[in-house]
């Protein structure tokens, strides 16, 4: 029984040498030959590789976005926003000699309607804002710039398109100076939002009042005292109204596209479905390009980057994307369904800043989507729906864009791919 | 131990280098020329003698003479473990360490003249990788790679066959040689901010060959060889992207001696030929072979003791010709020197002996394309079922 302690050494020993393994690494050029590896780059036309099925549009509207819109003769694109306020209180509490004490008999004070600004595009500085009574009931779920109300039911239009304003309360100005930060501020007197505090109010209308201007607005909120009665006279309890009942309308829509022209995303959520032509050969000569070229199915390479190139180009009405835009692909496995094709997973290579979306700045001459892993899976498996879809989602990454994308039609698709070769045997 | 017993532990260790010998970790840039670096299935007892293992005097588990296991008065096991590091010359030198099962052997008596054997050891290393940086210009600029190929596994030989003693003195031994080994070939290019790119390559290794060996054990003086050889050693691609190739298994002759100088002194001496020129033409693309001479020798002292047990003391010295060239043009043959010493510790009478040995020595030089010191320990434990 003795050496079977010896024997018991075995599996530690087995263990530590299975643990401090390294393998000895030479560098510089003692590749074995054959091990040569040739990464090639080629940009071709889109249309070599892609086939474009449609551009569509009028997924989305105003009640879709996170944001309120105002235009004021932006390109000629007009846009006004609405909202209600809630959270005016009953009665307020107030202590006095010591005692808490509630009062519903009270009063307003002068209040402020605070507009946090998010993305601006002005012809010209100070922006100028009104702030309107409305002087119509409107549903802010179905409201247009011709309709007030249409619940299917009814249909109420507005008797001034684009709103019918009641009093003019303010106006705001906003000039862009650091201290004024992303607010911009309508004050308002104390009848004023005594009016707005009474539950029959059918709101507030905002339209721009600088020609040239397109601003969207994150929040608004009103800002006021009440007054109680019962109280001293220097006695005012802080109000806040939060927004309710936001709503946007605009004219005219989301222009189409042009012949020749590619649309994403905007208040309309434009798509452009394209199908991927896979039967492509490329060339594979391990050494210097010869020509011509030895070419091979892209299956047979392997793949480093595939991206669409898209160039951007101006876009009409006053839809220009003012604020970055998030772009992605998502795969279509039935786009005989144009536009009513349902949109499968993401295809985008992830990337950890953006994950799938890449952004396009206002100001950039390219967007790169590069869609490899796509790419490499269709060219191996071939029951992959080869069809996939531009968008820029609401919700997505970014801050979701009134304006709409437009990209030259000619889009490249730009090929990095690397031969395969091994090694001859010694 | 009972022969079942022991028979359970054999397989559990046949399994385990069975596991590991697929991952062989390297021996040096050695790895990278020719068919890879040659491994010697030597015990930790005759690396210490300066790699004298053909004609070691009392019967002993070895794979280098099928004749050394007769006179096995039981059943038993040996195991080694093997590890190395070696230091390269240059500025960027950085030691490189690896530990492997060089050899594991089980014998089985048959009455008081033959013994059968069963044994696996590693033959060629084929474990190296090299990297390199580079630029690619890219529409979108210049764009850093990294390139890197590495080979990863080996060729073993297992070896099945027996002993037996023909006459007082003589023993002679044969064993049938199976090669048998795998390849992996990954090549990998990364872009940076690109895809990767991942290549690989699998192959399988095999061949058969024979090895013949005797012992003639003198009062005094002992005398052994063995000789190796073979057909070809066939490597194929797992896949039919590609074709596969043959190279010519060398001719290998091993010879020794040892002698009683003193009661408790014994000296070794053994020599070894390997005909690998008659690959030269089959890897000419890659540097050619050479035949490749080995000789050393060593002391053993046996009047020393350790915790009250007997402890062998030896000291020995070893020069090995390499027998593949590097591809680069100009390059020679590398040779390896070493100093060699060890330990050996007995236990329950000898049916159990440790033994412990280690290697100091040169490899390379101006010429060979490599220039580097290294270092190894080698482990052996060998037990009898008595």
């Amino acid at each position: 029984m003795r050496y079977l302690r010896f024997a018991a050494l075995l599996p530690l020993l087995a263990a530590a040498a299975a643990c401090t393994d390294e393998t000895p690494t030479l560098s510089g050029d003692d590749f074995p030959p054959g091990t040569e590896l040739v990464t090639r780059e080629v940009i071709v036309p889109a249309s070599e590789f892609l086939n474009i099925l449609g551009v569509f549009s009028g997924y989305t509207g105003s009640r879709d976005f996170r944001d309120l819109v105002v235009a004021e003769n932006y390109d000629g694109l007009y846009a006004h926003a609405f909202s209600g306020f809630a959270g005016f209180p009953d009665k307020v509490t107030y202590r006095r000699a010591g005692a808490t004490r509630n009062d519903s008999l009270f009063s307003y004070g002068p209040g402020r309607i605070v507009l946090r600004l998010d993305t601006l595009a002005a012809s010209e500085l100070p922006l100028r804002l009104q702030l309107w009574e409305l002087g119509q009931r409107y549903d802010p779920r179905t409201t247009t710039w011709t309709t007030a109300i249409d619940t299917g039911a009814v249909e109420t239009p507005w008797t001034v398109p684009g709103g019918t304003p009641g009093q003019l309360l303010s106006q705001g100005f906003y000039n862009g100076a650091v201290a004024e930060g992303d607010s911009l501020v309508f004050d308002i007197d104390a009848e004023a939002v005594g009016r707005l505090a009474d539950t029959a109010s059918l709101g507030v209308m905002i339209t721009g009042l600088t020609e040239g201007t397109r601003v969207q607005i994150r929040e608004l909120v009103l800002r006021t005292t009440a007054l109680p009665d019962s109280a001293d006279p220097d006695t005012a309890i802080t109000v806040n109204a939060s927004s309710t009942r936001k709503a946007f309308v605009f004219t005219p829509d989301q222009p189409s596209p042009g012949p020749g022209v590619l649309a994403i995303g905007g208040i309309r959520s434009a798509r452009t479905l394209f199908e991927l032509d896979l039967e492509q050969l490329v060339c594979a000569d391990p050494l210097e390009l010869p020509t011509p070229c030895d070419p091979v199915p892209l299956g047979e390479v392997r793949l480093n980057r595939v991206s669409l190139l898209l160039r951007p180009v101006d876009t009409p009405g006053g839809y220009d994307p003012i604020a970055p835009l998030a772009v992605t692909a998502r795969a279509v496995s039935e786009p005989e369904l144009g536009r009513y094709a349902p949109l499968g997973n993401f295809i985008v290579d992830s990337d950890t800043a953006s994950g799938p979306y890449r952004i396009l700045q206002p100001g950039d001459t390219l967007l790169e989507i590069p869609i490899t892993g796509f790419t490499d899976a269709t060219t191996r498996v071939d029951s992959l729906p080869t069809a996939f879809a531009l968008v820029s989602e609401f919700g997505g990454i970014g801050v979701p864009t009134f304006g709409v994308g437009f990209f030259e039609a000619g889009a490249r698709l730009r090929l990095v791919y690397t031969v395969p070769v091994r090694r001859r045997l010694p | 131990m009972s022969r079942p017993r022991i028979l359970a532990g054999a397989a559990l260790c046949a399994a385990l280098c069975t596991a590991f010998a697929g991952a062989l970790p390297a021996q040096s840039s050695l790895s990278a020329r020719g068919l890879g670096y040659p491994l010697e299935p030597l015990t930790a007892r005759a690396r210490a003698l300066g790699g004298a293992e053909a004609a070691l005097p009392e019967p002993a588990l070895s794979l280098v003479n099928p004749a050394a296991v007769v006179g096995l008065p039981a059943g038993g096991f040996s195991v080694t473990f093997q590890s190395d590091g070696f230091t390269p010359e240059g500025d960027d030198a950085d030691e490189t360490t690896t530990t492997r099962f060089p050899a594991v052997q089980v014998a089985f008596p048959f009455g008081e003249r033959a013994v059968l054997t069963v044994g696996y050891a590693a033959f060629l290393d084929q474990n190296w990788r090299v990297e390199r940086e580079d630029t690619l210009d890219l529409s979108s600029g210049r764009t850093p790679v990294v390139d890197r190929f590495a080979a990863s596994g080996g060729v073993a030989r297992f070896r099945a066959g027996g002993g037996y003693r023909v006459l007082g003195r003589l023993d002679v031994g044969a064993t049938i040689d199976v090669y048998t080994g795998a390849l992996r070939d990954t090549l990998v290019r990364f872009i940076r901010d690109f895809e990767t790119t991942r290549l690989g390559a699998d192959y399988r290794w095999q061949g058969v060959g024979l090895t013949g060996g005797a012992r003639w054990r003198g009062e005094a003086f002992s005398v052994g060889a063995s000789l190796s050889a073979g057909g070809t050693l066939e490597v194929e691609p797992r896949d039919s992207a590609a074709g596969g190739k043959s190279y010519t298994l060398p001719v290998t002759f091993n010879a020794g001696a040892s002698a009683r100088v003193a009661q408790q002194l014994l000296v070794a001496a053994s020599l070894r030929w390997q005909g690998w020129s008659a690959a030269d033409g089959e890897l000419a693309e890659s540097g050619g072979a050479r035949d490749a001479l080995s000789a050393g020798g060593g002391i053993e002292f046996e009047g020393f003791s350790l915790l009250g047990r007997r402890a062998p003391l030896r000291l020995g010295a070893r020069m090995t010709q390499l027998p593949f060239r590097d591809d680069a043009a100009g390059t020679e043959f590398a040779d390896e020197r070493a100093l060699t010493g060890g330990l050996g510790l007995q236990f329950a009478g000898g049916q159990a002996n440790l033994d412990l040995a280690g290697e100091i020595g040169r490899r390379g030089g101006d010429t060979a394309g490599l220039d580097e010191s290294f270092w190894r320990v080698s482990l052996s434990l060998s037990l009898l079922s008595r």
